[in-house]
């Protein structure tokens, strides 16, 4: 609270609050009434507004709801994003889903509070973004730090597999793949495995994805490197 | 003829003349030795005459019937009609050359060839037979006409048509059997293509009306799966309804019971707090901790409520990152192992078709969790060409797909109901295959 970049220039934080909950949005004024270094300069209640509050009102942080009608928050995440790069954004919102958690990250938000904490955290998260540092919820920040252990797989034995297409396959399309390499049509694979010859097909195409190749002859030939075919 | 009799009398009248000419004459010559030489000059004279005239009415009735053989031998020769005469152990006697055409002889018949070593051997009974009839018949009847084969070794079939007819003496004794007949071949040969012609006709139509039957099984088939798929609709339309009631009263009573009562209670907390106002710091501090924990709980309640009703994430994020939910939250429970694969998928999938892929996965997965013990778990969601192509797999007990169908009634029938109809729905293809020990997959396109 001592030395917030705003005071520096004397003037307090600009935050501009976006929820479509009238309560949240009164909530929030109210906590930030007593801090003088901040000022709630506006509301809106959709994303399309926010957008617009942030053109005409020019806050330092907008503290966004997720789930909103009209634009949702990530989609004003982006646009604010895009279009005013220095304005922080602080995600406020009940969801703390993984998939929220990391595209909002990605997006470069500073923050991510949820509303089930105490509105104080709110507050504090406020203070540290106007310092220039980060504020994430402690579920979120172990969401997040599961998210990057998953990205580089740490010591994980399926590492190497995953590098190789054919960990990818299902245990169905290794048997599809290995009977496709080794010369078989669709029409026989479908007899020998009891399956009809429309999900082989789909099968097919799905490894031909996973695999990356263009031709029944490719999965031949990425069966022989790995020494899968016995000749 | 009359110039026959005629002849005959002349004849007689003559013979009288000249006998009683002799007579008188030889009279005259033996009883007159010195009779008139001359008389006796001109009666030999006269019957010089006389046998010569007779000489020449035979030279011409000789003639006469030469003509007669002559004409009689060209008609045989020239018959069209084929004419054989047999005698009667049928040997053949005599044939015109129209005969042997038929039979094929270039020249007359071998020596005593039998009639009947040229018969086809079917046929032979329908010979003897007509045979006896003729001679049963009165001279008057008409000969019957009898078809036969001529047949020979190499060549083909010649069909005849004869007339028999026996011959009999003056004093009736039988001579020998005449035989008159005609080629009839073409005839056959035309009645035989008619008759194939109308047996391929007939075929035809037998086939025709095989493959309408065919046709017909398939309607009925068809009419049949009509049938039925319009019972399952009626079955599901009406089961909708009553899972719209049950979920209606679930939600209901977990706002009454649930988040009412959380309420009910912190409403009676702040009454109290509110009459404790004036308690030490600590205390009231302890009092709305307790509050806003009960808050918290209640609003965690609401949250996944909403969020079981409706998934936020596949509204504000799309569907692959739903599906990543959906997989992330399967694999925190540490039951299966699951792997989502996702390539080319469009960021903007129109909201109806992106809720029916998540529904069925939501859907399959959780029936894989609850009755398959597998050990993993695929969804596969790509992109082919302007289809979205959704596979789920997994490597558990699998289940008899057949007999679960068929059943009348049952939950899980009902969830593989509502899978197929969200892909339908959608305009897209639901399938499922499932054997016991193989595991489920379930595969459905759905067209973007």
């Amino acid at each position: 609270m001592s030395e917030t970049a705003s005071q520096i220039t004397d003037q307090p934080f600009r935050i501009l609050i976006a929820d479509d909950h009238p309560a949240v949005v009164e909530g929030v004024i109210r906590a930030f009434e007593k801090e003088p270094d901040f000022k709630v300069v506006g509301a809106a209640a959709d994303g399309a507004e926010a957008l617009e509050k942030v053109e005409t009102l020019a806050p330092d942080i907008v503290i966004l709801d997720i789930s909103m009608p009209n634009m949702k928050g990530i989609d004003a995440t982006h646009e604010i994003k895009t279009r005013h790069e220095d304005v922080r954004v602080l995600i406020y919102t009940m969801y703390s889903d993984t998939e929220y958690v990391t595209t909002l990250f990605r997006l470069g938000v500073s923050g991510y509070v949820l509303k089930r904490d105490p509105i104080s955290d709110l507050v504090q998260a406020v203070e540290v973004i106007a310092n220039g540092g980060a504020y994430f919820s402690k579920v979120v920040q172990e969401k997040i730090r599961s998210q990057f252990d998953n990205l580089t797989l740490k010591g994980h034995p399926e590492v190497r597999e995953q590098k190789n297409g054919i960990a990818k396959l299902t245990v169905r399309e290794k048997e599809v793949f290995l009977l496709l390499a080794d010369g078989l049509t669709p029409k026989t694979i479908a007899k020998r495995l009891a399956i009809s010859p429309k999900t082989v097909e789909t099968h097919k195409y799905n490894i031909m994805e996973k695999l990356d190749v263009a031709t029944p002859a490719g999965l031949t030939k990425i069966a022989y490197k790995k020494n899968l075919l016995s000749d | 003829m009359s110039k026959h009799s005629s002849d005959k009398e002349a004849f007689a009248d003559l013979r009288r003349r000249a006998e009683s000419l002799i007579r008188e004459g030889k009279r005259k010559q033996f009883d007159d030795a010195t009779a008139d030489l001359e008389t006796l000059l001109y009666e030999i004279d006269v019957r010089h005459t006389e046998l010569e005239l007779q000489n020449e009415e035979l030279r011409q009735t000789v003639t006469a019937l030469e003509a007669s053989y002559a004409e009689y031998a060209r008609l045989y020769q020239s018959s069209p009609v084929g004419l054989i005469t047999l005698d009667k152990k049928g040997t053949i006697q005599q044939s015109n050359p129209a005969a042997r055409r038929l039979f094929r002889q270039s020249r007359s018949f071998p020596e005593s060839s039998h009639f009947t070593n040229f018969i086809h051997l079917n046929d032979l009974a329908a010979w003897y037979a007509n045979l006896r009839k003729q001679i049963d018949a009165s001279a008057t009847t008409p000969p019957q006409p009898i078809e036969l084969r001529l047949s020979e070794p190499g060549k083909t079939d010649v069909h005849v048509r004869i007339e028999i007819k026996p011959d009999f003496d003056e004093n009736g004794r039988f001579q020998n059997w005449r035989l008159a007949m005609v080629d009839i071949t073409a005839q056959k040969e035309a009645e035989k293509a008619l008759r194939c012609a109308y047996d391929n006709l007939e075929a035809k139509v037998l086939t025709r009306t095989a493959e309408l039957r065919e046709k017909n099984q398939i309607l009925e088939r068809f009419a049949e799966d009509l049938k039925k798929e319009r019972d399952q609709r009626e079955y599901l339309s009406k089961k909708l309804v009553e899972i719209l009631e049950k979920e209606r009263r679930e939600i209901a009573a977990a706002l009454h019971d649930e988040v009412g009562h959380i309420l009910t209670q912190i409403k009676i907390d702040l009454d109290l707090l509110k009459d404790n106002i004036n308690a030490p710091g600590a205390a009231v501090k302890s009092d709305i901790d307790v509050i806003q924990g009960k808050i918290s709980g209640s609003m965690d309640y609401i949250h996944n409520l909403s969020r079981s009703l409706r998934p936020p994430v596949l509204d504000d994020l799309g569907l692959v990152s739903a599906l990543k939910a959906v997989c992330e939250e399967i694999n925190a429970r540490q039951q299966v192992m699951c792997q989502l694969f996702t390539k080319d998928v469009p960021d903007k999938i129109d909201e109806e078709k992106a809720l029916a892929v998540y529904r069925i996965v939501q859907e399959a997965t959780t029936n894989c969790l609850k009755h398959a013990q597998a050990t993993y778990l695929f969804v596969n969601l790509t992109r082919r060409a302007k289809r979205l192509l959704l596979t789920i797999e997994d490597d558990g007990a699998g289940f008899d797909y057949v007999g679960l169908t068929a059943r009348k009634d049952g939950k899980r029938k009902l969830g593989l109901m509502i899978m197929k109809e969200r892909a339908v729905q959608v305009g897209g293809e639901f399938q499922i295959e499932s054997q016991a020990g193989r595991g489920t997959q379930i595969v459905t396109e759905v067209p973007l």
